[in-house]
């Protein structure tokens, strides 16, 4: 279990990124969702001990994070949101180096969770390939085999899905569930269908602040029978907007569809079904 | 477009902070040099060079144009990288910019930037010019032409050049690496062109070495007032570099794409199925088990660096880095040349120098460039939050890196053994010295480096920015350099990796003691770099490079029990090796600063230089017992001495000076009570009891020891050592009366102490000093007898004829006595010697070798034989039976000639291979001058005046030409006499306080040595060999052993004129009295074929003759005299050019001006000259000889 306490980081240029954040994560899946630069970055780095916080506490089954950071080094899987790889060297070749920093020092052993992990990402026929000319999708995935690699406790995933085909998505997602069950995986992204789709629990991160948490179930849950919407014209949008709490807008056949909350139901909208979608919209307009 | 994308990247790059700082920098350093110039003009030589002259502009400009070549990659590579490197390069390629525009407007915008901010330096300089507090007798009327020409003409293109090349390397290689590998490339080249002759200076892309090479003679007069300009090797070397840097930015340009091509890929079916196979076989249910014993950590360390070194290895630059340091390498090795061009044979030391001349370059770069570069592998691939993130400790990467550096370095040195090696073994050479290889060079030589990698890695991680990394490092090494000048700290403890520590090898000497003190050192120095490496580790970046105040807060989580014990330990090394190095250089021996010496020195002469002019007696008789202990570093002498009064004034006191570093046991002098003893100065004063008469004697007697132990701070003693001890009298007894060598010479020094001047010899007028000998005030010719003891095993050797030799008590006594009065100059000698006897006419001829050595034995031989003939001819007689020549280690480079005796260096004579008949033959040369001083010193020895030192070594360099001339022929000595011209116009240039006319020489070498070399031989030419044989011998009879007065060159010049004629006065005028230049060539030369098969030659020849004064100022005056004129069939300078290559040569008379000569000759001519064997003194020797025209 990660429990997060009074997580505060300010940047050299007074830019609060982290507001005293609390969170407590159990084992399985949890999402952090949050609209670009709500900070997600920063919470992500700092609980994979890259970044050190202004203020704060980090603990992860008892052990202090931020006191004893190689103590969680040892557990912890990370696929950062962007990196490159050496100049030089093959998808198998670079994993196998980096299965010796994560101290897997049986040769054995060594090979065949490298194999296994590259036939799990299907990079299994290009292993033999500079990593460096990857294509965005190939390379994320060698991330996130490289995170996989000696069965972390603690995977910290930060944008995971981005430059992945559907078909590489599923498999990921699939893979992480199968993994995700007796372990904490932190799931950074601001698609909210992940989140949907895999998370047991979740948070929104909106202006360094967590603005809302639990289980997606629940969290729905509290906005059944207050979610309408309508399908207007694009100009009668401003005085829409004006008069009810817009939750969002998408265009739909030339119309624009509307999502209002309201404990009543407005006149000329019909009622809809509350997704996570509302949540999330809904936090991040409250926290900003 | 194009302008607009200029003034953006322009703004860009100049509005930036380090444009700011280096700004300042460059702005900092003109100024300081110009306002500061009394500080730097020393270095500039010549005289009074003026700080603002043209020359030292140029100069200046052009070394710091060397220096600005590492900033062009930040604003010419910058300009097109900074696109790639913050991914903004797919957003400007996909606008609608053109490649024209991108390109061009670029480069401009970041040229422009670059040109403003090297033009502080112009500015800088400018303005130090005018700073109040400036010395105003260092500037000179400033000419803005100067500081334009420099900048404009002379580091402009060059930054143009190497702003094209970089921003073409920026465009094709796409990597900031490379635009700084080919800066340090063109920084390697012209440090090459400078100081090996493989690389034309042409070729030098900074023109540094054209300058050098244009003004390599200019004398203080000629540097003030030259105007700068362009000589067609200026104008060339420009135009070169202009053209290849345009050329190669045409190129990229041609070949430089917005868009990158991707390779397809092949496909092959059966390797297909193959892969299918070998996926399905692969089994998905693992499980691992990390460990995180300290075995895990040491496996992952080993694969780290091994890693890190394959990176480092692997990369093209590194690869055109070693050709490169290779290539020197292999001249380096080859070249061994010691004087005169002459190569040494394979000898392990002098391939070791070579190996640490050519492989220091690429050990620097390693450890300045890579280490840079390895400390930002992760973050320049944007792979370190995934390697931070891995469960490895800071140390692990860290100490991976930087043993990763070392192993390079060790690997770089040790490829440059195995080569020295395999030479040894190709030239048939088999004394190895693995030890010597492994200690000296990869131990002692390599580490220092390894431990400046260690700071420099330090210094990139506590930055956290390459750039101000790097900065922090050549900083630090400025310091380290200049702190004994500047900031007058030299005590070795403060010197971290300082590489150089003085600890020469000898073979004759194998005992490594020498480098102990340096051993220790480096044991010191290692765990400062430990606790670096601690500190580099704990403040090792993961992650996110965050404030300094986070990182040290960050320290906490550093709580290991090893790292507590690591530091214990180091600190018990650092602090009991301190103790051990401070206790040996503090305590054992005494430990003196620069400043403390001078203020020694000062002192010395504030207290006593009022007793200069005290009447003292002089030595007249010597006996002393010396016993050497070799292996206990330990000397005892015993000596009784008689002093004679031979002033016409009576003697009350008498003063003696002992040497500084020996212990006076006791010293008595009869008749005397001691009246003073000046500790600090071992000065002693004795009262008479009767004064001393003229005439009358007394005896002094004294005991003496020096004991030596442990090591100095610096400058370790290398005159007692287990085999090739070599103790001179100087070191040994004491001197009477006040010793004027104590004095600060130096006359700037004399000033900053508010001494008066000094003059460095006394008037050739003032008649005071003709009674006193260059070498010692106070003794003329003494009778001498010493008793030596050695150990057992060894032979010790003073002047004087053996009388006795026994052994008693394991030690080996030789007792030995000078029939005949000669100088008080004598040396001791003990080794484990060869020895090879022979003789000439009754006279023994011995030489004293290490075993080893004995490649040139005989010629040593023939040359003591063929030298004693014709000197004993020409000169008179060879005053003693017996000459011995005793071969000493090579801490010394010289040879020494002591009455009946000659020492000589192992360097110079006894290792140089001689096989090539068509260089000069150095130990044949060597030992005739030194033969020669057997007359010239030991028998005329000259008075303490100007001029003294031509009588004595002119003379002997003119005995040896005349040797050297029977034996090998006049056209041999071209050679010797191009290379005595080349050493004599570069000398001049040099000379702190100007140049005297050869009669009044100062003790200048450049003088007495080179020009009085090229002299005699001029004048054996004009007024023949007997003429001046005849001046000499009336030399030998009038005044050998003569000490009321001594010779003076004034004695020379009169019988020489008296014997010449008065026809050739006014030449011995030329040659003696003036400086005189002669500036002879040939404009024109044809030839054409004669009915009757033989051939006419026209020669235009142009000539002109000029006085110059001691700063180099010029007086044409008429030229009315004879030069060789010559015709040749081959190149004199040509190998196996030899007697029958000359059709003709013979005197011409010629007037200033141009003259047109006319021969018929039997054979065609291909060369002609005028003087062609430079026997007269011409600035441009070159144009003396010209290829023949056929008409």
């Amino acid at each position: 279990m990660l429990s997060i306490k009074d997580l505060t980081h300010t940047y050299a240029n007074g830019v609060k990124a982290l507001n005293n954040v609390n969170l407590t994560i159990p084992k399985g899946m949890f999402g952090l969702l949050g609209p670009n630069g709500a900070g997600k970055s920063s919470l992500m780095r700092t609980l994979a001990t890259l970044q050190q916080p202004t203020s704060g506490r980090i603990a992860f089954d008892d052990d202090d994070v931020l006191a004893a950071p190689d103590k969680l080094r040892r557990k912890l899987g990370y696929l950062p949101q962007d990196f490159g790889v050496y100049p030089r060297g093959t998808a198998y070749e670079l994993l196998d180096h980096l299965a010796i920093l994560k101290g897997i020092t049986n040769k054995k052993e060594r090979k065949k969770a490298v194999e296994a992990l590259l036939v799990q990402t299907n990079l299994f026929d290009v292993r033999k390939k500079n990593v460096a000319t990857f294509s965005g999708g190939m390379r994320q995935r060698f991330g996130i085999a490289q995170a996989l690699l000696g069965q972390p406790q603690l995977i910290i995933v930060d944008e995971p899905t981005a430059g992945l085909d559907p078909e590489e998505r599923n498999r990921f997602h699939n893979l992480l569930a199968e993994i995700g069950e007796d372990i904490v995986v932190i799931l950074s992204t601001h698609i909210v269908e992940d989140v949907a789709d895999l998370c047991a629990n979740m948070a929104v991160l909106a202006n360094g602040k967590i603005v809302s948490q639990g289980t997606p179930k629940n969290l729905i849950e509290r906005l059944k029978g207050r979610i309408w919407k309508k399908t207007i014209d694009k100009n009668e949008l401003t005085q829409h907007q004006q008069n009810y709490k817009v939750i969002s807008n998408h265009l739909c056949a030339g119309k624009v569809v509307l999502r209002v909350e309201s404990a009543t139901q407005p006149s000329g909208f019909d009622k809809a079904i509350a997704n996570l979608e509302d949540v999330y919209f809904l936090a991040i307009n409250r926290g900003g | 477009m194009l302008f607009s994308i200029a003034r953006f990247e322009f703004r860009y790059m100049f509005f930036s902070l380090p444009t700011l700082i280096i700004c300042c920098l460059f702005f900092g350093l003109a100024f300081l040099f110009t306002a500061n110039g009394i500080e730097f003009q020393g270095t500039a030589r010549g005289g009074n060079v003026y700080i603002n002259s043209g020359y030292i502009i140029a100069k200046f400009i052009i070394m710091l144009s060397v220096l600005a070549t590492f900033i062009i990659p930040t604003y010419i590579g910058g300009a097109v990288l900074k696109d790639r490197e913050n991914l903004f390069d797919g957003i400007i390629f996909s606008t609608p910019i053109t490649k024209k525009g991108y390109i061009f407007g670029r480069f401009i915008g970041g040229f422009s930037a670059l040109t403003l901010t090297l033009a502080t330096l112009p500015i800088g300089m400018f303005l130090g010019t005018f700073w109040p507090w400036a010395v105003p007798e260092t500037f000179t009327a400033n000419v803005s032409s100067h500081y334009l020409t420099a900048f404009f003409g002379y580091m402009m293109p060059s930054a143009l050049a190497m702003s094209a090349l970089i921003f073409a390397v920026a465009l094709l290689f796409r990597s900031m690496f490379y635009c700084y590998f080919v800066a340090l490339a063109m920084v390697i080249l012209f440090i090459t062109a400078d100081l090996s002759t493989v690389i034309s200076g042409l070729w030098d892309p900074f023109m540094g070495h054209i300058f050098a090479e244009e003004s390599q003679y200019w004398t203080a007069a000629e540097r003030n007032n030259n105007a700068l300009g362009f000589s067609d090797h200026i104008l060339v070397n420009r135009l070169l570099w202009l053209t290849i840097g345009l050329s190669v930015f045409t190129f990229a340009y041609r070949f430089f794409s917005f868009t990158v091509v991707a390779k397809a890929a092949k496909e092959n079916p059966a390797k297909a199925l193959e892969e299918a196979k070998l996926k399905a076989a692969v089994d998905l249910n693992v499980s691992v088990s990390p460990e995180w014993s300290s075995t895990t950590h040491l496996q992952q360390l080993a694969y780290r660096t091994k890693f890190e070194m394959l990176s480092v290895l692997k990369s093209t630059p590194f690869v055109i880095l070693m050709t490169f340091s290779f290539f020197l390498l292999f001249f380096s090795l080859t070249g061994r040349a010691t004087l005169y061009d002459v190569n040494t044979y394979p000898l392990t030391r002098i391939l070791l120098s070579s190996i640490k001349q050519a492989l220091t370059g690429a050990l620097m770069v390693v450890l300045a460039f890579y280490s840079a570069e390895i400390i930002w592998r992760e973050r320049n691939c944007k792979f370190n939050e995934i390697i931070d993130a891995m469960p490895t400790p800071n140390w692990v990467f860290s100490v991976s890196k930087i043993a990763a550096l070392a192993l390079i370095m060790h690997a770089i040195v040790l490829l440059g053994i195995v080569i020295a090696i395999a030479l040894q073994i190709l030239s048939g050479y088999d004394d190895f010295q693995l030890g010597n290889y492994i200690g000296r060079g990869l131990i002692y030589y390599t580490i220092a480096y390894v431990y400046l990698a260690v700071l420099s890695c330090l210094f990139q991680v506590l930055a956290s920015n390459r750039m101000l990394g790097m900065l922090l490092f050549v900083v630090f090494m400025l310091i380290l350099t200049m702190s004994r000048d500047i900031l007058g700290v030299e005590h070795v403890l403060l010197s971290y990796g300082l590489p150089d520590m003085y600890a020469p090898l000898s073979d004759m000497n194998s005992d490594s003691r020498l480098a102990i003190g340096g051993m220790w050192l480096r044991l010191y120095w290692g765990s400062i770099a430990g606790f670096l490496l601690i500190v580099t580790y704990m403040f090792w970046p993961r992650g996110l490079v965050q404030s300094f105040i986070i990182r040290c807060r960050q320290l906490r989580t550093f709580k290991s029990k090893g790292l507590t014990v690591v530091s214990l330990a180091l600190l018990t090394i650092f602090i009991s090796s301190g103790s051990f190095i401070f206790y040996n250089t503090n305590t054992l021996n005494s430990y003196w600063t620069m400043t403390d010496i001078e203020q020694f020195k000062a002192d010395y002469e504030q207290k006593y230089r009022q007793y200069e002019s005290l009447p003292m007696p002089r030595i007249v008789d010597v006996k002393i017992d010396v016993d050497i202990y070799p292996y206990q570093r330990k000397v005892e002498a015993r000596s009784t001495q008689v002093l004679q009064n031979k002033t016409s004034k009576k003697i009350n006191t008498i003063h003696l000076i002992f040497p500084l570093q020996l212990k006076v046991i006791s010293v008595a002098l009869e008749g005397a009570t001691q009246q003073s003893v000046d500790e600090r100065f071992a000065y002693y004063i004795f009262a008479l009891n009767e004064p001393m008469l003229p005439g009358s004697k007394r005896a002094l007697t004294f005991e003496t020891l020096i004991q030596q132990q442990g090591f100095k701070n610096s400058r370790q003693d290398i005159t007692l050592v287990r085999n090739g001890s070599y103790i001179s009298n100087s070191q040994l007894t004491p001197r009477v009366g006040f010793y004027p060598g104590l004095m600060i010479s130096d006359s700037r020094k004399r000033s900053d102490y508010e001494l008066p001047p000094l003059p460095r010899m006394p008037k050739l007028t003032d008649t005071d000093s003709h009674g006193n000998n260059y070498v010692r005030h106070d003794s003329d010719f003494v009778n001498f007898e010493t008793t030596v003891s050695t150990v057992e095993g060894q032979q010790a050797i003073a002047p004087g004829y053996l009388v006795k030799e026994w052994q008693q008590e394991k030690r080996h006594y030789f007792h030995y006595k000078m029939e005949k009065p000669m100088m008080n100059y004598y040396a001791y000698l003990s080794a484990d010697y060869e020895v090879k006897r022979d003789s000439w006419k009754g006279i023994d001829i011995d030489v004293y070798y290490h075993k080893a050595h004995d490649y040139n034995v005989d010629r040593m031989i023939t040359s003591v034989k063929d030298s004693l003939a014709y000197f004993s001819e020409a000169f008179g007689e060879y005053q003693y039976r017996q000459l011995r020549i005793l071969e000493y280690p090579s801490y010394k480079t010289s040879a020494t000639a002591y009455p009946n005796t000659i020492g000589f260096s192992e360097s110079i004579g006894f290792v140089v291979d001689t096989s090539d008949t068509q260089k000069i033959d150095l130990p044949y040369y060597v030992t005739a001058h030194e033969v020669a001083h057997q007359w010239w010193a030991h028998q005329v020895m000259a008075a303490d005046a100007q001029g003294g030192t031509m009588l004595v070594e002119t003379l002997a360099q003119y005995s040896a030409l005349l040797v050297m001339e029977q034996k090998y022929g006049k056209h041999q000595l071209r050679k010797f006499l191009k290379y005595e011209l080349d050493k004599y116009l570069r000398g001049r240039t040099r000379d702190d306080e100007g140049e005297l006319p050869l009669y009044i020489v100062e003790n200048q070498s450049y003088i007495h040595y080179r020009k009085g070399a090229l002299v005699m031989y001029a004048l054996r030419d004009y007024v023949g060999e007997q003429t001046v044989n005849r001046a000499l011998k009336r030399l030998v009879k009038n005044h050998a052993f003569k000490s009321t007065p001594y010779a003076l060159s004034t004695d020379f010049i009169g019988y020489l004129k008296e014997a010449a004629g008065a026809e050739h006065h006014s030449l011995i005028e030329d040659l003696f009295e003036k400086i005189t230049f002669f500036d002879m060539k040939v404009s024109k030369s044809e030839v054409s074929e004669l009915a009757d098969g033989r051939f006419k030659v026209t020669l235009d020849v142009v000539v002109a003759k000029y006085y110059e004064d001691a700063i180099g100022n010029k007086t044409e005056v008429p030229f009315n005299f004879s030069v060789d004129i010559g015709l040749f069939v081959k190149n004199p300078s040509t190998r196996g050019y030899g007697e029958s290559d000359v059709i003709i040569m013979e005197k011409h008379r010629l007037n200033s001006g141009e003259t047109t000569l006319e021969f018929i000759v039997d054979k065609k001519p291909e060369f002609a000259g005028i003087d062609p064997y430079n026997k007269l003194i011409d600035r441009d020797s070159n144009d003396n000889l010209t290829k023949v025209e056929l008409f």
